[in-house]
């Protein structure tokens, strides 16, 4: 008690000290306490978004060596060429999830993408020009029923209506639906074709030409989420190659593949002659032969089907989302003691770029205020450190009649922890206040990239308990570090040469 | 006076002899390689009649594994038509590539469509972009912007560093080697616009059909993805007249049913 005593004395007697230590602690505290809130209140926006309306909490994938998110693989350049991976043994999959008593519901969900034009206007038009009115679109294959059970309400219709179970079609997103339009003013309705053209690694370029069903809109305004339109599954797999038959075993010759070694300029052009004379083939392709050129291609259709259980993902929805942690757990137990290839993840994982931005965003600005905090430290030291020479006669005193080295210690101690505590606890009812004016007010994103951050057009940011709580702990640590070095030359004082001082 | 005259008109003569002699050299040095590749394109062009063959196409992905095409070609340099039926595997068998001048259709013969493509593309999934089975076009679509000489193997070689005249190409700049004695592009580096090397490719094979030079053996090596290359062998050369409707829609179609 006497030490708070004579801390909170000294404090008073040198009140400029104080006020400038104090307003850096406030000042600093404040900060962290609205931009941390900031963060949070972006970061619980998204994460509800992405939960209730695209990914569920809980991602099922298949194995990749890149990172496989609901919008395709995400990587370097490698990553380009990498397909989305299927979910093997789905079916056992889907029976031990919807088996978890922890399991609310579940989403089968295919990717694609594709570029997308008006049916029609590839016959009606010989001119390529024509082209402008091709864009590109992300698509989600799915099935309505498990869908609609998912995400109720996570879109808005502009127009037509959503999907019925086995019909083949596509939803719009109003994005595409202007880029076709070419402008503002949307000229496709419901019931007109699109044709969708995709490459994949099986069956090669694929067309698929389905009805516009209907034409809609993201409940959340995601510039990520507005490229995508969705489509049935079956479409989906028929353009991504997803069939029952895979690849067969090839065959080469010598000659076919004689190059595909490493083969370099030495080797390639190291010998003589490289012209030979060809007598051309006559006389083999007549009429009849050009008509019959494919011969027999009933093998193909046979070839093309699609595999009615290739999903590339299966979201899952818990009760509780407490859950979340335990459920994945017992996943990819259950992957990994059934050797199947696949593995649980969160929301995360699955919402790629949007959600990894914030939380890389959220780290940028926590390392600012780390330096920030330490540049804090160094000036407070410096203050503490002048008053603490400032009373090296009064602590010599202090020792010579009897105060020992701890004594001084825990006097310097409560000092600054006075200080950080006071002026900390007023910087987070400032920040508190900011924080209230601007959940009433709204912070309107200035550009997509933050659109992307606040998960919307304005953030209402709230006080977050963790903010708070980390601010408290920043405090305290600023209090400590900062009085340790000042406590270390005010115990170097020897009680004789002090007084003399004073003297 | 006249002696003077004489020698004045003497001295424009000369002066102009030397421009005359000396212009053309200048100018002759900057046409050279713009000729060789009117030559190179010449070489490799069957204007007269028309062209077919059946091309292997063996691909080579670090990711994808191996993968094998036969595809079946033909060609109408004069009217710059191609038609490019893939014939394996039996899963893509009827696809087909149908360019008209500027326009190149590729026709699904699953869903009976056909969908404007772009020769910038890459066939199929191939390392092989669809301009490289048209005619060629370099000494329409470039201009040399420099020339050297060097070799390559055993070969004394032109290197030319072409730059696009035009956005319609598939890259921005190339880099071509071709022999000195007859004009037969070996190898070619092809750039971005940011001069990134995207691809480089191989013809170390060469038939003569007639007067024309056409590579049966092709390398297609893709620089971004460590790996990942196609290899093309060229057979069963023609050079027969074809008839006009095997460049249409509907000979796609009909061969398909």
């Amino acid at each position: 008690m006497v030490i708070l005593k004579i801390a909170f004395r000294n404090l008073k007697e040198h009140k400029s000290k104080t006020l400038i230590v104090g307003s850096i602690i406030a000042v600093g505290i404040m900060v962290l306490v609205i931009g941390n809130s900031m963060m949070d209140t972006a970061t619980s926006g998204i994460r509800k978004a992405y939960w209730d309306n695209y990914t569920g909490h809980i991602i099922i994938t298949g194995i990749s060596r890149s990172k496989v998110t609901l919008f395709g693989i995400e990587g370097g350049p490698s990553a380009m060429n990498e397909t989305v991976p299927r979910i093997p043994k789905y079916e056992d999959v889907y029976k031990f999830v919807t088996s978890l008593p922890e399991v609310d519901k579940v989403n089968p969900q295919a990717y694609g993408m594709a570029i997308i034009n008006l049916s029609g206007s590839e016959d009606k038009s010989e001119d390529k020009s024509d082209d402008k009115r091709k864009t590109f679109t992300q698509l989600f294959g799915i099935d309505p029923d498990y869908y609609r059970k998912m995400f109720p309400g996570n879109l808005d219709l502009v127009a037509g209506r959503f999907l019925k179970k086995g019909e083949g079609g596509i939803l719009l997103s109003e994005r595409i639906a202007k880029r076709l339009s070419g402008g503002d003013e949307l000229d496709i309705s419901p019931g007109d074709k699109v044709l969708l053209t995709s490459m994949n690694d099986f069956s090669g370029m694929k067309i698929r030409e389905v009805p516009v069903v209907g034409i809609f809109r993201f409940k959340t305004e995601d510039p990520v989420l507005s490229y995508v339109s969705i489509a049935d599954i079956d479409t989906v797999r028929a353009l991504n190659g997803m069939t029952v038959t895979s690849k067969e075993e090839i065959k080469l010759n010598g000659e076919e593949a004689s190059l595909l070694g490493n083969v370099g300029d030495e080797e390639l052009f190291g010998g003589g002659g490289i012209v030979e004379n060809v007598n051309p083939d006559e006389g083999n392709l007549n009429e009849k032969k050009l008509l019959n050129i494919l011969g027999d291609t009933s093998k193909r259709k046979e070839l093309a089907k699609t595999d009615s259980g290739a999903w590339h993902f299966l979201l899952v929805k818990v009760k509780n989302t407490r859950s979340i942690n335990r459920v994945i757990k017992k996943l990819n137990d259950y992957f990994r003691q059934n050797e199947i290839e696949a593995r649980a993840t969160d929301w995360i994982d699955a919402a790629g770029m949007t959600a990894s931005l914030a939380n890389n965003i959220k780290l940028i600005f926590n390392i600012v205020i780390l330096i920030i905090a330490i540049v804090a430290i160094i000036i407070i030291m410096n203050t503490i450190v002048i008053s603490v020479t400032e009373r090296i006669s009064e602590i010599g005193t202090m020792r010579a009649i009897g105060a020992q080295k701890s004594f001084v210690r825990r006097m310097i101690m409560a000092e600054t922890t006075m200080i950080s505590l006071v002026f900390g606890a007023i910087g987070i009812v400032l920040g508190a206040l900011v924080l209230a004016f601007l959940n009433l007010r709204g912070i309107p994103a200035p550009n997509i990239f933050f659109e992307v951050i606040f998960g919307g057009k304005v953030l209402h940011p709230i006080l977050s308990l963790s903010s708070v709580v980390g601010s408290l702990v920043v405090v305290v640590i600023i209090g400590v570090v900062a009085s340790l070095y000042p406590v270390a030359i005010a115990l170097k004082i020897q009680p004789v040469q002090a007084m003399q001082r004073a003297a | 006076m006249k002696l003077f005259e004489k020698r004045k008109a003497l001295a424009t003569v000369f002066v102009l002899l030397i421009l005359i002699l000396a212009t053309p050299s200048t100018l002759f040095a900057a046409t050279d390689y713009q000729k060789i590749l009117k030559s190179i394109d010449n070489l490799r062009r069957f204007e007269e009649g028309d062209f077919s063959s059946v091309l292997t196409m063996i691909s080579q992905d670090p990711e994808k594994g191996t993968d094998k095409k036969v595809v079946r070609q033909f060609r109408r340099d004069k009217d710059n038509k191609f038609l490019m039926l893939i014939e394996e595997p039996e899963v893509q068998k009827g696809q087909g590539y149908l360019r008209v001048g500027d326009n190149l259709w590729f026709y699904d013969p699953e869903s009976r469509k056909f969908s404007h493509t772009s020769l910038k593309e890459n066939f199929s999934d191939t390392d092989a972009k669809n301009s490289d089975f048209g005619r060629s076009s370099l000494s329409e679509d470039y201009i040399v912007e420099r020339g050297s000489e060097g070799k390559l193997g055993k070969f004394d070689v032109y290197i030319l560093e072409l730059k696009a005249t035009n956005n319609e190409v598939t890259y921005p700049y190339m880099k071509v080697w071709v022999t000195k004695k007859n004009y037969l592009v070996l190898k070619v580096e092809e750039y971005s616009l940011t001069k990134r090397l995207l691809r480089t490719s191989y013809f170390p094979k060469y038939a003569k059909v007639g007067s024309t030079f056409t590579p049966t053996v092709m390398l297609f090596i893709d620089n971004l993805v460590k790996g990942k290359k196609t290899q093309i062998t060229v057979k069963d050369i023609s050079i027969e007249k074809l008839p006009d409707y095997v460049f249409t829609k509907s000979y796609v179609e009909r061969v398909n049913r």
